[in-house]
């Protein structure tokens, strides 16, 4: 194997006490796009930190097999550029000097003219349009910044890229130019390892997706071989298992999102841009929360903090009890504490910190319009206080966060409704799906409980004696169990009703809203354990959610009647390729003998004795085969109409199964192995010797010449019972058609030997007798497994009355 | 001595093949057998038979489709044998080209008398003194001696059984032709009744010979025949 461009060995990153990346081993191939993917503090940006020299670490780093150079500076003279997520572009200058910042001493770029040329050069050659090229960064879009940033990163000889989340502030349009200059990038040769939450890119993009959780990788995986919710589950380290079960995970995670209170899903964004920004490493950020106590603040993201300094800062008080953190909440001012061995401010988390490098800490407030929405906070292994720039740049990351809070929490407030129904739609959706989950309707109701903030919610219709039947619901108790009191008698009321009234307040905390089941007037009803909490537009959202159910109830049962109505025409396909079969199969007989007794008969055509002799002979084979076929067809209707009745004695299956093979006609090729000694049993030995002649006879047909049947019996795995195996060696029966085998003689090819009855003769025979057939797996060919009871049923008497049977046997001779 | 015939037979029933063989070696027919269907085309460039007698039940092949192929190759006359008594079943065997249509089970010499009349059909002749030789209707010309048709001045493919009916009609241009008619002198007798025959081949030749929406050749006389146009007479 080549060796690869970039070529990480046990790589470990430690924070103090901290591991931030553990032993990672990874490899970025020339022409490859590795995605490193993983939740926030997963160790991704830490590790790229790394490679860049930005940071210590132990372990080793490869560039196309020679060791890492010793400083960034080396480290990009060996060809490896790094676009971080801040881009770092100098927004007053133009973009030529962007593109060549911190290049300008070489020769050639000296000449202004000479740098426009191979700036335009270069952009051109990477597809990237900016018409004026001496306009200001400032002025750029995002998306031409990301590309700027892209194409600095490309000046000079490089063959490896490191590109930090390039999409995360970008638009559609933007992504996708992004996606298509990382894909030409890649075409060309270059050995790309991408750091993103964004899994479209990842799969769209990359060859290879690098997971990390904890500082680990957990998990490398092609893109083509696993599907993105596998990669969430991986990132989350939740394990991977089977669709249904994803799916009803899925559906109890919107749930809880539903009733989660988290308002901010951008702030994990923001905090880690930040400490990208910052340089930053441990950061964390507080929201103001009420508290039992007043007003708190409650711990909403962290990057890079000890867990000892995580746990400790979980819960602060505003004020001087919440220590740097909660001075800059309840002053609106940046706190410092500039030595965390003697500032009072530090008090809180002294004991916390203690094992930690952290020697010095700053916290500032967020501010929003209706005045602190929660603070910032950054630890620092230094002494002293941040410098001013950093300061100010902590102060507009802070009105970031605020802008985000703030729209988030309007959002929110917008939303919600739409969410609870949106996510109710879902739901149901599913219910109604190729794959519908157990107890869909009952996780709907505990969506919309959640939702609507209530105790419980639960679905109820017109029972017997004036009271309620409860269809489903959230908890077995409050409402819809009280049997007596007004709601009762209030909802069968609203039942009552002409379909299409109100949603309205039952009795004090308890709500109902009609809705219709496929079956008949049902009540959706919510309890509160406050009767003050329910809200105008709590109804308001019953109501729509009834309606929404009731949709996708009608819709499930119309899905259910759908299938139904496919089942039957199944059916009846099948019978009608049935009677088309056995018509075929009747006639070619029939048609033998017609045709050879007509031959005889004409009367211009005198037939040599030879000739004669064939053609009879010929007319008695097929007088036989039409008997066996209309025998057949007696035996399948029997079964089929129940009338099969067995004359059972006890008998010797061993006998049984030697019968059956004198039976055939080519013996030879079959084997018969006695594996246990087995009592008699109960059973009918000729309709048993039926079944097993023609499992050997299939057997025979479906294998070519030359290959043999192998009978085998032995104790069944279960008590008092015995197990007979008939396999072959032939070319096995496709997994489509093995569920239907017993069922449907048509799924066969028509070319195959038989009527297709046969099958159905031993499944309603060897049923009859209490046991079961089945297909088990092999290797190679088929093998049919007979599993039979060896003792009578409980409480049957041995009882040999033959009469139905002698009955059947009169008809076969008639009919034959 | 009579030129002897070769019949291809597509069957894969031993016992029938047999039957079949050995009753038209007696009756001084050359039989070819496909057990399968699966070189049938083969087989007609090869031997170019007289005559296909076609089993549309033949193992993991579909016969329609088989048939539907050999018209396609070939103006060989097809007798289709099938255990399939529907009358869907026949219209869709003759749509796709078959000559005749014989269900399971069958006398044997109801399937001589059918090999017979579709071999006639295609065997050129026939043709007297008395009668015309080139008939024209509109932009189609008959040429009964040659055996020939053509549509504005080209050559129009037509099989011995669409030949045979268009026959009848150049015969008695402008005469109304009974179906009862038309079946005995084009099938035979015995197959008066099976109007399913005329109303598809009459439809073969209105598609080779009509333009769809133009004048007609062939007008339908509704439960009763056809006849044939002729907008400026014949000579």
């Amino acid at each position: 194997m080549p060796t690869p461009a970039l070529e990480l060995s046990g790589i470990t990153k430690r924070f103090g006490p901290v591991p931030a990346v553990k032993g990672v081993d990874l490899e970025v191939p020339a022409g490859e796009v590795v995605a490193l993917v993983g939740e926030n503090g997963a160790g991704k940006s830490t590790l790229v930190r790394c490679v860049a020299r930005l940071t210590q670490h132990d372990g080793s780093v490869r560039v196309h097999g020679a060791p890492l150079g010793r400083t960034t500076a080396d480290v990009l003279a060996q060809g490896v550029g790094f676009v971080w997520q801040d881009l770092g572009l100098c927004e007053d200058l133009d973009v030529v000097a962007n593109l060549f910042l911190g290049r300008e001493r070489r020769k050639i770029l000296l000449d202004e003219a000479a740098m426009d040329g191979e700036a335009r050069a270069l952009l051109s050659q990477l597809s990237v349009e900016i018409p004026d090229l001496r306009q200001p960064a400032a002025t750029l879009s995002r998306g031409q910044r990301q590309m700027v940033a892209i194409a600095r990163a490309l000046v000079g000889p490089v063959q490896i890229l490191v590109l930090d989340e390039p999409t995360a502030s970008l638009g559609v349009g933007e992504t996708r130019a992004v996606f298509e200059l990382v894909r030409r990038l890649r075409d060309q040769g270059m050995a790309i390892l991408v750091i993103t939450h964004d899994l479209d890119l990842a799969f769209r993009l990359a060859t290879r997706i690098a997971v990390m959780r904890e500082g680990e990788i957990v998990a490398q995986v092609s893109p083509l071989e696993v599907h993105p919710e596998d990669v969430v589950a991986l990132i989350s380290g939740i394990e991977i298992d089977s669709m249904a079960r994803r799916q009803l995970r899925r559906l109890h995670s919107l749930v809880d999102q539903l009733s989660g209170a988290e308002p901010s899903a951008s702030l994990p964004l923001i905090i880690s841009a930040m400490a990208a920004a910052l340089h930053q490493e441990m950061l964390c950020v507080h929201l103001n929360t009420d508290g039992p106590d007043g007003q708190m603040l409650r711990l909403s993201a962290a990057v890079g903090l000890p867990e000892p300094l995580l746990q400790s800062s979980r819960l602060l008080p505003v004020g001087p009890g919440g220590g740097c953190v909660g001075l800059a909440a309840q002053t609106g001012e940046v706190a410092l504490v500039e030595d965390v061995r003697v500032d009072p401010a530090w008090d809180q988390f002294r004991g916390a910190a203690a094992g930690t490098e952290i020697r010095s800490a700053w916290a500032a407030p967020i501010m929003g319009r209706r005045g602190v929405l929660g603070t910032i906070s950054g630890y620092d292994t230094a002494l002293g206080a941040p410098r001013a720039d950093r300061l100010e740049l902590v102060s507009l990351y802070a009105g970031h966060a605020a802008s985000a809070i703030e729209r988030e929490r309007l959002l929110a407030e917008v939303t919600r409704r739409n969410r609870i129904l949106e996510s109710l739609r879902t739901m149901l959706e599913s219910l109604a799906g190729p794959d519908r989950i157990e107890g869909g309707l009952s996780i709907a109701l505990l969506a919309l409980c959640r939702g609507l903030g209530a105790e419980e919610v639960a679905v109820l219709r017109p029972g017997d004696h004036a009271g309620l039947e409860r269809v489903a619901g959230t908890a077995q108790s409050g409402a819809a169990q009280q049997a007596e009191g007004s709601p009762v008698s209030a909802i069968r009321e609203l039942l009552a009703e002409t379909a299409g009234t109100q949603a309205r307040v039952m009795s004090p905390g308890v709500a109902g809203a009609q809705l219709q089941l496929p079956d008949g007037p049902a009540a959706l009803v919510a309890q509160w354990a406050d009767p003050d909490a329910v809200e105008a537009d709590a109804i308001e959202l019953l109501e729509d959610a009834a309606r929404s159910l009731g949709l996708a109830l009608e819709r499930e049962a119309l899905e259910q009647a759908r299938q139904e109505a496919d089942a039957l025409r199944r059916s009846q396909r099948f019978q009608r390729d049935l009677l088309g079969r056995l018509s075929h199969e009747l006639r070619t007989p029939l048609t033998a003998i017609h045709g050879y007794a007509s031959t005889l008969q004409q009367p211009d055509l005198v037939w040599d004795a030879e000739s004669t002799e064939r053609f009879l002979s010929a007319i008695a084979a097929e007088s036989a085969r039409m008997e066996r076929l209309v025998g057949d067809l007696l035996d399948s209707s029997t079964i089929e109409s129940g009338l099969l009745r067995l004359q059972r004695h006890w008998c010797d299956l061993g006998l049984v199964l030697d019968a059956a093979r004198a039976c055939v006609t080519d013996r030879e090729r079959v084997t018969v192995g006695l594996h246990d000694e087995v009592d008699p049993i109960w059973a009918d030995h000729d309709r048993l010797e039926q079944v097993f002649v023609n499992l050997i006879e299939n057997g025979l047909r479906h294998s070519g010449p030359g290959c043999a049947v192998e009978v085998t019996m032995r104790r069944g795995a279960a008590p008092q019972t015995v197990e007979v195996r008939v396999a072959d060696d032939g070319v096995g029966i496709p997994p489509s058609l093995a569920s239907r085998l017993f069922s449907t003689p048509s799924a066969r090819a028509q070319g195959a030997r038989g009527n297709g009855l046969g099958l159905i003769i031993v499944r309603g025979i060897v049923e009859a007798h209490g046991g079961a057939i089945e297909l088990a797996e092999s290797e190679r060919g088929t093998c049919f497994v007979v599993t039979l009871p060896t003792e009578p049923p409980d409480g049957t008497e041995p009882d040999a009355s033959a009469t139905d049977w002698e009955l059947i046997d009169e008809a076969r001779r008639t009919v034959a | 001595m009579r030129e002897r015939t070769c019949v291809l037979l597509v069957e894969d029933d031993q016992n029938i093949v047999d039957l079949v063989r050995s009753n038209l070696i007696a009756r001084h027919h050359d039989v070819v057998v496909s057990r399968d269907g699966a070189n049938v085309l083969r087989t007609l460039e090869s031997e170019a038979p007289d005559l296909v007698l076609l089993d549309l039940m033949l193992p993991g092949v579909d016969g329609f489709e088989l048939c539907r192929q050999i018209r396609e190759a070939s103006s060989v006359g097809i007798v289709v044998v099938s255990a399939r008594r529907g009358e869907t079943d026949k219209v869709r065997a003759l749509n796709l080209g078959a000559d005749d249509y014989l269900t399971k089970p069958f006398g044997i010499e109801e399937l001589l008398a059918r090999i017979n009349a579709t071999l006639r059909r295609s065997r050129p002749g026939q043709h007297t003194a008395e009668e015309p030789t080139i008939v024209e209707a509109g932009d189609v010309v008959i040429d009964l001696e040659a055996q020939r048709v053509f549509r504005a001045g080209r050559d129009v493919h037509l099989t011995p059984t669409e030949f045979a009916l268009l026959r009848e009609f150049a015969r008695n241009p402008g005469k109304l032709l009974s179906h009862a008619s038309l079946l005995r002198s084009v099938w035979g007798p015995g197959y008066q009744t099976q109007t399913e025959y005329t109303r598809v081949y009459v439809a073969r030749l209105r598609a080779k010979l009509e333009d769809p929406g133009g004048p007609g050749l062939i007008a339908t006389v509704p439960r009763v025949g056809y006849r044939m146009v002729i907008a400026d007479g014949s000579r």
